[in-house]
């Protein structure tokens, strides 16, 4: 078994047996990882909160056939805010969650790997703007070989701006080639081509109104669950989060 | 393959979570050659007796072999305090510290944003119901001080504070016997963010 050490992304865990974890990890040199960390769930592990969910280490790993195995386990960033605060959470187990999805595991992913870290920084010196994850879910679509393609009607060519998208079609489409496709508001629509390259932190700050904000959010997440051909369960879950909340308050 | 019941127990011990097949042939073998009948009787029952006469206790959702389960039912126990928890073991543990006379509320589970568990799936509802109409005056959260806990300790308490209920939260630090300098930077920091007076 080879040893390496790796920096890395703990994307999620689930339990193995008695004490143990399996940990999901993204790393920029070798994608997505899984690992075991032995003894984890004790309370006196070596491991602590190393490992926890969100937690950006420095890893020293032994390499398997299926699963490696964690030896070392370094705090580089520990998102405290992030993982303390219920709305940020929710927001950055999403974007966990789309990176596990499209990252390959033993295939490098710095892209994925420096995107997710950007997104988790922000969140950690601000709360979630509306847009904060429209904006990490188009740029993960544009690192991942996906973006959506928003200047020309992608059917005929002509020039735009058009309010209609194509999931499937891969971009936005005239009223003439996109009989059937979602319809956007032009507000929208000039949303999503500034989120295609606004980084994390220009993405955070915008202030849009609610309505394109959540139109936006709802075409780049089918977007990314068209190319994963999977719902993503945190993204369902952020959503009702807030409103229980507020339904037994008032 | 074995003949009739002895592969038919190996069948149906091989169901049970971590036993494979060989596992499961070394216990049947144990059972088949060096248990007594009586033993053997006693194991037996003892299946059949928690399927029989355990069931979920209606008040607080712990395994109860009567109506209630053993803390509901004792009018000993401080009836304005609840302690939640995740599964029924998380009530054994915290009753081995002897430190706790209130009652207990068992959620099934924990709020896993990352794994899609929302809080529909948990029985917070309930819970919610339990505080309005049992008179309750504070509710102390022990789900587990990993990810998914606080997700869940933080979601109840906003739901519970505009109640007017008090709400707490089991303290997270180093673990008694341990070494400092094997901490962690999250675990230390809370123990230094909960640190208390000393009085010689």
């Amino acid at each position: 078994m080879a040893i390496y050490k790796e920096r890395a992304i703990v994307l999620s865990g689930f339990r193995l047996g008695e004490a143990d974890r399996v940990v999901v990890l993204l790393t920029p040199g070798h994608g997505k990882v899984r690992a075991v960390a032995k003894g984890i769930r004790k309370t006196k592990s070596r491991f602590g909160a190393r490992l926890e969910p969100l937690v950006h280490v420095d890893l020293l790993l032994h390499s398997g056939k299926n699963l490696g195995t964690v030896t070392g386990a370094e705090i580089v960033e520990p998102f405290r805010e992030v993982r303390e605060d219920l709305d940020r959470l929710t927001i950055a187990s999403s974007m966990a969650e789309a990176a596990d999805r499209l990252a390959q595991e033993h295939e490098p992913s710095p892209m994925l790997y420096k995107l997710l870290l950007a997104a988790l920084r922000e969140l950690e010196l601000r709360p979630p703007g509306r847009v904060m994850l429209a904006g990490y879910l188009m740029r993960l679509l544009e690192v991942a070989g996906f973006a959506m393609a928003l200047g020309p009607c992608i059917g005929c060519g002509a020039d735009g701006p058009h309010t209609r998208i194509g999931i499937a079609d891969g971009g936005s489409l005239c009223r003439v080639c996109g009989g059937q496709a979602c319809l956007v508001e032009p507000g929208t629509m000039a949303l999503l081509e500034v989120l295609s390259s606004a980084k994390m932190a220009r993405a955070n700050e915008l202030a849009v109104p609610q309505a394109n904000a959540a139109e936006a959010t709802g075409v780049a997440l089918r977007f990314v669950e068209y190319h994963l051909d999977r719902r993503l369960k945190s993204v369902n879950l952020s959503s009702v989060m807030p409103r229980e909340a507020s339904l037994v308050q008032t | 393959m074995f003949e009739g019941p002895v592969q038919d127990l190996v069948d149906e011990l091989s169901k049970l979570p971590s036993i494979g097949g060989k596992t499961a042939q070394r216990i049947a073998f144990h059972l088949l050659l060096r248990t007594s009948r009586t033993d053997a009787d006693r194991l037996a029952a003892a299946i059949v007796a928690i399927k029989e006469q355990v069931a979920i206790c209606p008040r607080c959702f712990n395994f109860a072999a009567g109506d209630l389960c053993r803390f509901c039912s004792d009018s000993r126990r401080d009836e304005t305090v609840v302690c939640v928890v995740e599964s029924p073991p998380d009530i054994i543990a915290v009753e081995r510290t002897g430190e706790f006379r209130g009652l207990y509320h068992v959620l099934g589970g924990a709020i896993s944003p990352i794994q899609g568990i929302g809080p529909d799936e948990l029985r917070v509802r309930e819970l919610l119901d339990r505080i309005k109409a049992d008179g309750i005056v504070e509710v102390i959260i022990a789900t587990n001080p990993n990810i998914e806990g606080e997700a869940t300790a933080m979601y109840i308490a906003r739901l519970i504070e505009p109640l007017g209920i008090r709400v707490t939260r089991i303290a997270s630090g180093l673990p008694v016997g341990g070494d400092l300098e094997y901490a962690d930077e999250v675990t230390l920091g809370r123990a230094l963010e909960g640190r208390r007076e000393i009085h010689g």
